[in-house]
């Protein structure tokens, strides 16, 4: 939308998932295939929307680990209760569940890391208690929308482009939106600023708290049952596709765009991992590695470059 | 008399309060399932549950130290999990090459921690992220080694440490946990690293301006934190008689819950293993008292979290007071 | 015409066991521009805070448009700016990722910039923020920028123009000038004369004293948390400096019998040492049983310079010496192993571990000493703290409560028993003496004499430069990061250092001092 300097971290995933995609296209040993481009998008869509309720969090100075198990939480809850009721009661289930992350963090001031973590175990095991083994049913429409195409277009991009077009309202174009980022940037100053800071950050978890929630009930669709394991692995892919997808750990900085494009980019790679016939076990080795080795490589870099700087000023100044 | 003020003093010590209070709940819950539940109360309950706690008991010192340098170790779930692969695989149920096996884990363990560790301090890459995509790769790298189907089983000699009766007809794992106990006690409360682990974590620039070498001292407490993560693996592996995935999941939080119980404050620079260790009692008993009452998994799960939540809630009330 | 729009009356505010306000009053009239003066450390600083909302008063009442706030328990930077009474801080408030634009209309969007729907028009708003830009002849500023990228000085301009959107009826300046260039300054008081003529109250604090004489129509000077005199411009500038300094001098002028054995190697030596980017070296050496005075305006580099000489700040360029011999990568472990030592300006975050006990924090810096292949010897320990404890009468009950059951003066004891214990052959203490009471400070003087005077080099910064007298056998001051002027022995005077910090270099002053680094 306009230049800044996240901008440059986006045009890296950006880049990465370019050469990901030319990858798997000579892998693949010709363009892609319209099915392909449908399920690279059905497959992307969790990962999609708890990477931008992380980031959503992660721009207000937060982090939330609980994201993994409200998945799984939403998705038994669309397996066991009726039809009608599933869809509103799993979205009310997630709203709850940041609310109540969003309290204990600013309310009573407890560390985001560890309130979530406590919080996520207690989800899970709500989940568990739901349905100890996966099972249950999901009313066909759900399903419908998770797997159906409308022409060549999967129904669930339309669901994923309207949130796309709200979110960007959101952050771009409403006091709310331009609040969340003040608040992430500088806390003390967004309050001196007369924004009400805590409103703001419990927001960030319910929002978080929402999109788990669709994602929940798209698996649940997908899978047409419910599984309360679904969602473990979602945590550290949420915070993994966040981050590389430009949303900075220390607040204040994030967009859309990279993370739809980091949420691709760890689709195309389990991609990659299944047409080469490697083991599918290296996509753990894959989701932890990424944002190690991207995080690890960048300050590596700055490193190096504050040594040279500070030698070269030396050897002037002495010389 | 001399001994009578030394008992004072440790006594009015900051923390050691807590501690105490620990303990008195663990007997407190301890007097409550005995009062509300036939044959909670016996001397083998006391003994059974001690010997549980252990497997947590020892993931928590990692968890402990990680927390007071102002970390933590979300990579404990899996490391367990690989060193009992590792030691099930490498030794295929015979006590011949336990050694080796042990060896090989400990090599492991050490290299993952030190990775953490250099991660953490030198590329500056948050605690969090790095333990717990170190979490997914140990998962991994666990996967790739058994490909998919845990090997082996444990030596008999492992499965004698972590179930068997010791002298004085008390576990060996109560002995062993205790000797490791006394060790890591002495580690942090009596050597010059120790002093600078507490330092380390309280205030990290005073700490620095005071010439201490802050990250050689990080690095070493998430090498610690994974061979004993990794050893808690080889127990349970011994407790088991094999290996399987996912054995480690649960300690992940467990060991979180067990240092936050016995006071360890997840700000840094304070803490205690005697208060884990109480921590770990208690954690025990209620998941007994919850077996008990047959409620299963997910209680266990929700009560993990509850617990975290309740501390910190009642932490947080001494702090403002 | 001129009517009264905020008095504060009889403030109070303590930080700890330090007052920073006592008895405090001021009082600030529509279109008047109002300056308020003193030296570092005097309360200016804690009185526009508390102005502003930022700090809560422990006692006093504001009085705002005749409304009188005795309570101001609710009293806040919401509270104040709905008043009337906005900020402009020295440190900045902006969100370094947003649009100067963003950041100029920040929580006063949905009042001045809502569309039907409730969005925003990111074009009219870069319209808005054009237009007051212009207004404030700062049309090189552009709406668009992200503000993390333009330079200090504008994003302090634009610090100034987001307080304008708040619609100030008393706008407060915290040094806003500090960071900026002339060009800006004169833009700045072209605002602020606007603003004056539509009636608006400007209450600024400034080190410059060229800019007091040009702009304020009044000035109020701060001593020690005290209103030592309000006057009307024109002013002298001998009786503002006078004002500033002039405290009885309540020095013990027991000066240190010198005992410097100049033959001697230095104990440390800085060798072209630049504190950063395009400033001038320093060269200096420091001889055992010297006390060198650090002296100059706040934020001129004294600090750097002496975190410099420990490892702890990396300079520019130079070399440091110690004995004669070169420290390669200084770091605090290599100066400390070395006998260099340092006693930080923030006693809680710097110097000592709160939570820690009285006994742990003493050892800390020592500790390897008192080990045996890092076995710590427990008895030894407790003897060398308990002798230090003693030596420096720290009142305390236990040796093992922590370090933040202790009073301020209290707790700065026990930072020089720590760095004591390591028995150095060089001191540095940056500012040790802030927010301690006249007792303890007494007693601290008193063994930094001491030590001297067993050979020891010691390197002093106080903001507070009458602590210096007395004291110091020479005192360096820095302007703008590099040292200005040195004075030594008896040229070393309150009247002396205030002017010699203002940097004004007039001749007068000029035959008293030494220039250093000939």
């Amino acid at each position: 939308m306009r230049m800044s300097p996240w901008l440059k971290n986006e045009y890296l995933i950006y880049g990465i998932l370019l050469v990901l995609l030319v990858t798997y296209v000579i892998l693949n040993h010709s363009l892609l295939s319209v099915f392909q481009i449908q399920s690279l998008i059905t497959s992307s869509a969790p990962y999609f929307l708890v990477g931008l309720g992380e980031s959503i969090v992660i721009i207000a100075g937060g982090i939330d680990l609980s994201i993994g198990y409200m998945v799984s939480l939403t998705c038994v809850v669309v397996a066991t209760t009726a039809a009608t009721v599933g869809v509103p009661l799993a979205l009310l289930v997630g709203a709850a569940a940041g609310l109540i992350n969003g309290l204990l963090i600013t309310h009573f001031r407890l560390s985001a890391l560890v309130t979530t973590l406590a919080t996520g175990s207690f989800f899970f095991g709500i989940a568990l208690h739901i349905l100890p083994t996966p099972g249950g049913s999901v009313a066909p429409w759900i399903s419908t929308i998770a797997e159906n195409n409308l022409g060549p277009i999967p129904l669930v991009a339309f669901v994923l482009g309207l949130i796309l077009v709200l979110t960007w309202i959101v952050y771009y174009r409403t006091p709310t939106g331009r609040y969340l980022f003040a608040v992430g940037d500088n806390l003390e100053g967004a309050r001196q600023s007369g924004i009400d800071e805590k409103r703001i950050r419990v927001g960030s978890y319910v929002a978080a708290g929402l999109l788990a929630a669709l994602a929940g009930i798209f698996l649940a669709g997908q899978t047409s049952s419910g599984d309360p394991n679904i969602g473990t692995p979602f945590t550290l892919n949420a915070i993994v596709i966040a981050v590389l997808g430009g949303t900075s750990l220390a607040g204040g900085v994030g967009s859309i765009g990279g993370v739809v494009a980091a949420s691709f980019v760890l689709t195309v790679i389990s991609d990659i991992i299944f047409l080469t016939n490697a083991s599918s076990y290296l996509q753990y080795i894959v989701s932890g590695g990424i944002l190690v080795l991207v995080l690890g490589l960048s300050q590596g870099v700055r490193i190096v470059r504050s040594i040279s700087r500070h030698s070269e000023g030396r050897q002037v100044r002495q010389g | 008399m001399i001994f009578r003020g030394q008992i004072e003093t440790w006594l009015w010590k900051d923390g050691h309060r807590q501690v105490i209070v620990a303990y008195l709940a663990a007997i407190g819950l301890f007097v409550l399932g005995s009062i509300f539940i036939r044959g909670f109360f016996g001397w083998g309950h006391i003994l059974a549950i001690a010997s549980t706690a252990g497997f947590v008991g020892i993931v928590g010192i990692g968890q402990t130290f990680t927390l007071i340098t102002g970390g933590i170790d979300l990579s404990v779930a899996y490391m367990l999990n690989f060193g009992a692969l590792l030691i099930t695989g490498i030794t295929l149920g015979s006590n011949h090459q336990l050694l080796l096996g042990a060896v090989v884990v400990a090599v492991v363990a050490a290299l993952t921690g030190l990775v953490n560790g250099v991660g953490i301090t030198i590329l500056k890459i948050p605690p969090l992220i790095m333990t717990l995509s170190m979490n997914s790769i140990l998962e991994g790298a666990a996967l790739l080694y058994s490909n998919g189907t845990p090997q082996g089983a444990s030596p008999p000699l492992l499965t004698t440490l972590a179930t068997g009766a010791g002298p004085l007809g008390i576990p060996w794992m109560v002995w062993f946990w205790a000797v490791v106990a006394v060790l890591v006690l002495l580690l942090f409360r009596r050597t010059v690293f120790g002093r600078w682990t507490y330092a380390s974590g309280s205030a990290p620039r005073a700490s620095w301006l005071s010439g201490i070498p802050v990250n050689r001292v990080v690095i070493f407490v998430y090498v610690v934190s994974a061979i004993a993560a990794a050893l808690a693996g080889l127990l349970l592996a011994g407790y088991s008689g094999q290996a399987y995935f996912g054995m480690g999941d649960s300690y992940q939080l467990a060991s979180v819950a067990v240092a936050v119980i016995g006071g360890t404050s997840i700000l840094g620079g304070k803490g205690n293993y005697l208060g884990t260790i109480a921590g770990a009692l208690i954690l025990t008993t209620l998941t007994s008292l919850l077996e008990v009452l047959n409620v299963g998994a997910s209680m266990e799960s929700m009560l993990y979290g509850v617990v975290i939540i309740a501390m910190m809630l009642v932490n947080r009330e001494r702090q403002s007071s | 015409m001129n009517e009264r729009l905020l008095t504060a009356e009889h403030i109070e505010k303590r930080f700890g066991a330090t007052v920073a306000l006592q008895d405090a009053s001021l009082e600030v009239t529509s279109g008047q521009v109002h300056a308020l003066l003193g030296e570092n450390g005097a309360g200016k600083s804690t009185m526009m805070k508390i102005l502003a909302g930022y700090y809560k008063p422990d006692r006093g009442m504001l009085t705002i448009d005749d409304r009188h706030l005795a309570d101001l328990s609710h009293w806040s930077t919401r509270a104040a700016t709905r008043a009337g009474v906005v900020a402009v801080y020295q440190e900045l408030s902006l969100s370094s990722h947003l649009t100067v634009a963003e950041n100029l209309f920040l929580g006063v969007e949905t009042t001045t910039l809502k569309l039907a729907q409730g969005l925003i028009s990111p074009r009219d708003r870069a319209k808005r923020a054009r237009e007051l830009l212009l207004s404030c002849d700062l049309s090189d500023i552009e709406p668009n920028a992200i503000v993390g990228e333009l330079s200090l000085a504008t994003q302090q301009m634009v610090e100034v123009v987001k307080a304008l959107t708040r619609h100030p009826r008393v706008l407060l300046l915290d040094e806003a000038t500090s960071s900026l260039p002339e060009d800006y300054v004169q833009k700045l008081f072209r605002i602020v004369q606007r603003l004056k003529e539509a009636g608006v109250a400007i209450l600024f604090v400034s080190h410059r004293l060229d800019e007091i004489d040009h702009f304020a129509d009044q000035a109020t000077i701060f001593r020690d948390g005290i209103n030592v005199g309000t006057m009307d411009a024109p002013f002298d500038r001998q009786t503002l400096i006078d004002l500033m300094a002039g405290r009885a001098v309540q020095h013990r002028a027991t000066s240190i019998a010198p005992t410097v054995n100049y033959d001697s190697a230095p104990l440390i030596s800085a060798h072209k040492l630049i504190l950063k980017e395009s400033h001038d070296p320093i060269t200096i050496d420091i001889w055992g049983g010297e006390v060198v005075g650090v002296a100059g305006l706040e934020g001129h580099g004294q600090q750097e310079f002496l975190l410099s000489l420990f490892g702890a700040y990396h300079p520019v360029g130079g070399t440091i010496r110690v004995l004669g011999s070169v420290v390669r990568h200084p770091e605090p472990r290599r100066m400390i192993s070395r006998g260099v030592v340092l006693v930080p300006q923030n006693r809680k975050t710097e110097a000592l571990h709160l939570n820690l006990s009285i006994q742990e924090n003493v050892a800390l810096m020592g500790l390897p000493g008192m080990a045996r292949a890092g076995w710590i010897d427990s008895r030894k320990e407790r003897e060398h703290v308990t002798e230090l404890v003693d030596r420096l009468a720290v009142r305390r009950t236990r040796l093992d409560d922590p370090a933040s059951s202790l009073s301020g003066g209290n707790q700065q004891k026990l930072v020089f028993a720590k760095v004591l214990l390591t028995k150095p052959r060089v001191l540095l203490l940056v500012d040790p003496m802030r927010g301690v009471d006249v007792a303890t400070k007494t007693a601290l003087f008193d063994i930094i004499r001491d030590l001297a005077k067993a050979g020891t080099a010691i390197v002093l910064y106080s903001s507070d430069t009458s602590e210096l007298v007395g004291v110091a056998t020479r005192v360096l001051v820095f302007y703008e990061y590099h040292v200005v002027t040195t004075l030594v022995g008896s040229h070393i005077t309150n009247e002396t250092l205030v002017d010699a910090a203002f940097h004004r270099k007039e001749k007068a002053i000029r035959a008293h001092v030494s220039v250093a680094q000939e």
